[in-house]
């Protein structure tokens, strides 16, 4: 090969590789840029930000929305937060229901829908993830952005050879670092991960909350799946929560598990552990999680059927049931609404004076007759004051 | 109309599903200490809905032959199914549970205390080796067994029972496990 032609392929391969590399870059600052609108529901008073709890964090990409919805009744606190790990979509869609629609009658809920905003602004290239989802609405489609399961690199680099935990000192994988179901209760001088659960213990503590609900989604090859994760402080409520959602409303049973006294960083354990609060955490299926799926697609993400993952239940090898119907993105929301409604109405019953009562959210049931996209309001039509961003 | 036809079909299948094999049930008595073999929740799924039937029941996840020799239980009820998450929030293993478990056993026999074996949980404890062995660590020696018609969907409850002339009392739904128990104790 003559010199010249060496040169005009050498030439012809770096153009190719700004060119991919501008493409890329591009995608990438608008997937990171991307806002989503919430339009704040009746019953929200305030909106605050986790910045606001711990300074270091205000302005930062860690510094989500905390919605507050103060019925003005004296009663008890929940805080919902949805999006820990923005890979699992149910979660933050569930949250962002709860934000727009629910009417306290008693008590305060608080609600943090993009709980680690970080890791919502990037997602796994090479595991093919689609950067966004759509949502059919009454009025159009609403586009979110897909996330991951840790805080973005960008945020957090580089990772320790081994991340010890604070303050247990356990040792867990390196990435776990930027993964927040592995950092609570937080660092004040931590790593980025580390202080937005620092921020979020203050919220727990500043508002006093008395139950803290962490929303989470799972493969199908994993045991901790379509399940209730209890605190030792909340196995009584989180027992009868699941024996009643098993019996009077959802198609496939939820169950209940024990949080690991020795297993740290995770809500279930280090929340109970830090605070006054009781904390639970809920598992929907997400096939799209699964590491035998096929196709890893938008469809995947939102329908929950695949082929590949059936045939491995076929085989013995999942811990929760799938067939042609798949694990909708309506049915696991659903779940996650009447779990988060059926837990708040056995907190009532057992803890007299400190209700929290919630209305006008759907029932799984209800969530699946109309669609997720039916409990988003438009944007467009609401006054400024009330849109806020994610 | 139709939800009140429907509610005396569902009282009838109920009554029906409790007799079932009823008749042939020793007689069990208070008060009832209720452990686990593997850690999963449903001991205390057992606790909450006797305490609600006004059952004298009390749970000890890691109860010891030494327990049952320092009080007065009459019946001890241990739940089949495992849990990993479980097993290690109580710093054990399946193991250390198999041990503890048979050494029950053995003293509930000397102590002529009655053992229910149940299973509560549905499909969902009945996935792996663990499960599996629980269930055969508590089956062979239960005095009778408590079922959620659920566990049983491949008949399997339904054919140990058989085997090994074990009375069974299925239920149905959560909320008809308080009905379900109250057979044991004969209070209707
Ligand atoms: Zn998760």
């Amino acid at each position: 090969m003559s010199k010249q032609r060496l040169n005009i392929i050498k030439i012809i391969t770096m153009i190719l590789i700004v060119a991919s590399l501008i493409i890329s870059g591009k995608a990438f600052l608008a997937h990171r840029n991307y806002k989503e609108a919430v339009v704040a529901g009746p019953s929200v008073t305030e909106v605050k930000t986790l910045g606001d709890y711990f300074a270091p964090l205000k302005g930062s990409v860690a510094d989500c929305n905390i919605y507050i919805l103060d019925s003005g009744k004296p009663g008890g606190t929940i805080f919902l937060i949805g999006g820990s790990h923005p890979e699992e979509p149910a979660t933050n869609l569930t949250a962002e229901i709860f934000a727009e629609n629910a009417v306290l009658k008693q008590g305060k809920l608080i609600i943090a829908i993009r709980a680690n905003r970080s890791a919502s602004t990037v997602t796994r290239p090479g595991d093919a993830y689609p950067q966004f989802y759509n949502i059919k609405t009454d009025w159009g489609t609403k586009k979110f952005r897909m996330g991951d399961r840790w805080s973005n690199p960008l945020d957090s680099w580089p990772d320790p050879e081994v991340y010890v935990h604070y303050p247990s000192k356990q040792m867990l994988a390196y990435m776990d670092i930027r993964n927040i179901n592995r950092t609570w209760p937080g660092k004040k001088d931590g790593s980025i991960t580390e202080q937005i659960c620092y921020g979020f213990m203050n919220v727990i503590k500043e508002e006093n909350v008395d139950l803290f609900i962490d929303l989470h989604e799972a493969e199908l090859e994993y045991p901790v799946i379509s399940t209730i994760v209890a605190h030792e402080s909340g196995q009584n409520i989180a027992a009868m929560a699941s024996m009643m959602l098993t019996d009077m409303e959802f198609a496939e049973p939820i169950g209940i598990e024990f949080s690991p006294k020795s297993l740290h960083g995770l809500s279930h354990r280090e929340i109970g552990d830090h605070s006054d609060a009781v904390s639970l955490l809920f598992e929907t299926p997400e096939p799209f999680l699964d590491r035998v799926r096929g196709v890893t697609d938008e469809r995947l993400l939102l329908e929950g059927k695949d082929p590949f993952v059936m045939r491995a239940g076929k085989f013995g090898l999942l811990y929760e049931s799938i067939d042609e119907d798949g694990w909708p993105i309506d049915v696991r929301v659903g779940r996650h609404c009447s779990t988060t409604l059926m837990v708040s109405q056995i907190w009532n019953q057992t803890n007299p004076g400190k209700g929290v009562i919630i209305e006008n959210i759907p029932k799984y049931a209800d969530v699946i007759d109309n669609g997720v996209g039916h409990y988003f309001k438009n944007p467009d039509e609401a006054v400024a004051e009330k849109v806020f961003y994610e | 109309m139709k939800l009140k036809i429907l509610l005396v079909i569902a009282c009838f299948t109920l009554i029906l599903s409790f007799s079932a094999h009823a008749a042939d049930l020793p007689e069990f008595n208070q008060p009832v200490v209720v452990t686990t073999c593997g850690q999963s929740p449903g001991a205390l799924m057992v606790k909450m809905i006797s305490q609600q039937s006004n059952i004298d029941c009390t749970q000890k996840d890691l109860l010891t032959a030494q327990d049952l020799k320092d009080n007065e239980y009459k019946t001890l009820i241990i739940t089949m199914g495992t849990s990993g998450k479980g097993m290690g929030a109580a710093g054990t293993n399946m193991n250390q549970e198999e041990k503890r478990i048979s050494d029950l056993i053995k003293t509930a026999k000397e102590l002529d205390i009655k053992l229910i074996g149940a299973h509560v949980e549905g499909m969902a404890r009945r996935v792996d080796e663990n499960d599996a062995r629980s269930i055969e660590i508590v089956i062979p020696d239960a005095d009778a067994l408590l079922i959620k018609n659920s566990s049983n969907e491949d008949g399997y409850f339904t054919k140990k029972s058989n085997e090994l002339d074990i009375p069974v009392v299925f239920f149905e739904k959560n909320m008809d496990m308080g009905a379900a128990i109250n057979e044991f104790f004969q209070i209707k």
